[in-house]
Formats: structure tokens, C-alpha cells, sequence
């Protein structure tokens, strides 16, 4: 079944802290997505990217999280 | 052309999305990735490029990358185009890489990108504007 496109929002509040494969995305002029249809997600990175050749043409990869405060970056 | 893109000034990174195309632009990949003006490169994750037909294993191009932990080299590719902050680039070298998966960012997106505009941070805002 054809799943509905939804706000990339709304998946990121009912799936917290977790990573999103979305597709059929679209974004706005400063890319970021605003809706899609979401077909998997996990609170693991590299599931989602294995389940990246399953799907064709538009895919979007989200966190749904935030670093926390208290986590220095430096790559 | 100018451009304005909010981020979230609150935050400890800047996190913006880049917008990756395959070869014959059939095919895109959207993923989230820190603003790093200190990183020579972008960099994208292994998986990714291979997903989009690009082949990081079989690259001749390989890059000395002095990272925080010591030094590493990575595969260079070339991608048809990119995307990040309203601007599109043709043709550009990206490393491949994976960051550690805590970091809640799939790549980096560095000067090999932002060094083809005027660009300029407003933390007071919370804006990046791109100016080509």
C-alpha cells in the first residue's frame, strides 16, 4: 500500500532520538525537508543506510534527536 | 543570488542538509551534516556514495585527512552535484567517511563547498547567508 506523504515534523516527534529514512521528500529553497513518506527507522545509523538501496529516486536521511548539551564536536 | 537559511544557535553544532545527485541526476540522497569552517572537505558517509552509483573502493584518489585523532585517508569521488544552503554545485570532489555514529550527523560539510561563495554566519540571528 501507498503510504501518505506526512511533515517531516511530525515523524521526527513520533519517532524520537531515533534515525529516518524518508522518500518522495520535498524541501524548501534552503533544503531542508518538509514532508515524506517515511519507510524506516531505527535508532541505529547503519541500519538505516543499509535499507538505503531498497528505495529509488528521493531519499532523505533525518535525526530525530539533539546532541546533547553536555557533548563537545570536534572531527 | 543570495540565500538565507536559519539554523538553530542554541545548539553545540550548526546542522544544515546537503542534498547529494547521482550520475545522471535520477537519483538524490538528503542527509544532515554539521557546518564545519574548519574542515579542508566535505565529507559524506561510505554507504551513501556507494548507494548513489559512486564507487569510493575503486577510487585512485585518495586524500591525507589530519583529523583530531591523528591521520587518515580517505577515497575522494566526484559528485555530479550538491546542494546545501539554496546553492547547487556541478562537479565537486567530496571524501568518504564515516563519522562516529553518536555524533547524530551523517557528514561534514567544509570549505571545498563554502569557499565558492561569500558567506557569513549571524549567530545573533541564527542565520547563514550564501552570496554567489
Amino acid at each position: 500500500m501507498d503510504k501518505k506523504k506526512e511533515s517531516v515534523e511530525s515523524i521526527k516527534k513520533k519517532y524520537k532520538d531515533e534515525w529516518l529514512l524518508i522518500t518522495d521528500y520535498e524541501t524548501d529553497k534552503s533544503m531542508v525537508p518538509r514532508n515524506g513518506k517515511l519507510v524506516f527507522h531505527s535508532k541505529s545509523r547503519e541500519e538505516v543506510h543499509k535499507k538505503l538501496s531498497q528505495y529509488s529516486g528521493k531519499k532523505c536521511i533525518q535525526y530525530s534527536g539533539k546532541l546533547s548539551k553536555d557533548i563537545g564536536v570536534m572531527f | 543570488m543570495t540565500t538565507l537559511t536559519k539554523f538553530d544557535a542554541s545548539a553545540n553544532i550548526i546542522l544544515v542538509n546537503v542534498e547529494l545527485t547521482n550520475f545522471d541526476e535520477s537519483e538524490t540522497t538528503l542527509l544532515p551534516v554539521v557546518l564545519d569552517t574548519g574542515a579542508t572537505f566535505t565529507i559524506i558517509p561510505w554507504d551513501i556514495a556507494v548507494d548513489l552509483g559512486y564507487d569510493p573502493a575503486s577510487s585512485e584518489r585518495r586524500q591525507r585527512i589530519f583529523t583530531g585523532s591523528g591521520v587518515e585517508f580517505c577515497p575522494v569521488v566526484t559528485l555530479k552535484k550538491m546542494t546545501s544552503l539554496g546553492m547547487a554545485v556541478q562537479d565537486i570532489d567530496v571524501l568518504c567517511h564515516d563519522l562516529p555514529e553518536g555524533s547524530c550527523v551523517d557528514g561534514l560539510l567544509g570549505l571545498n563547498f563554502l569557499r565558492m561563495f561569500d558567506f557569513e554566519i549571524k549567530y545573533s540571528q541564527g542565520t547563514i547567508q550564501l552570496i554567489s
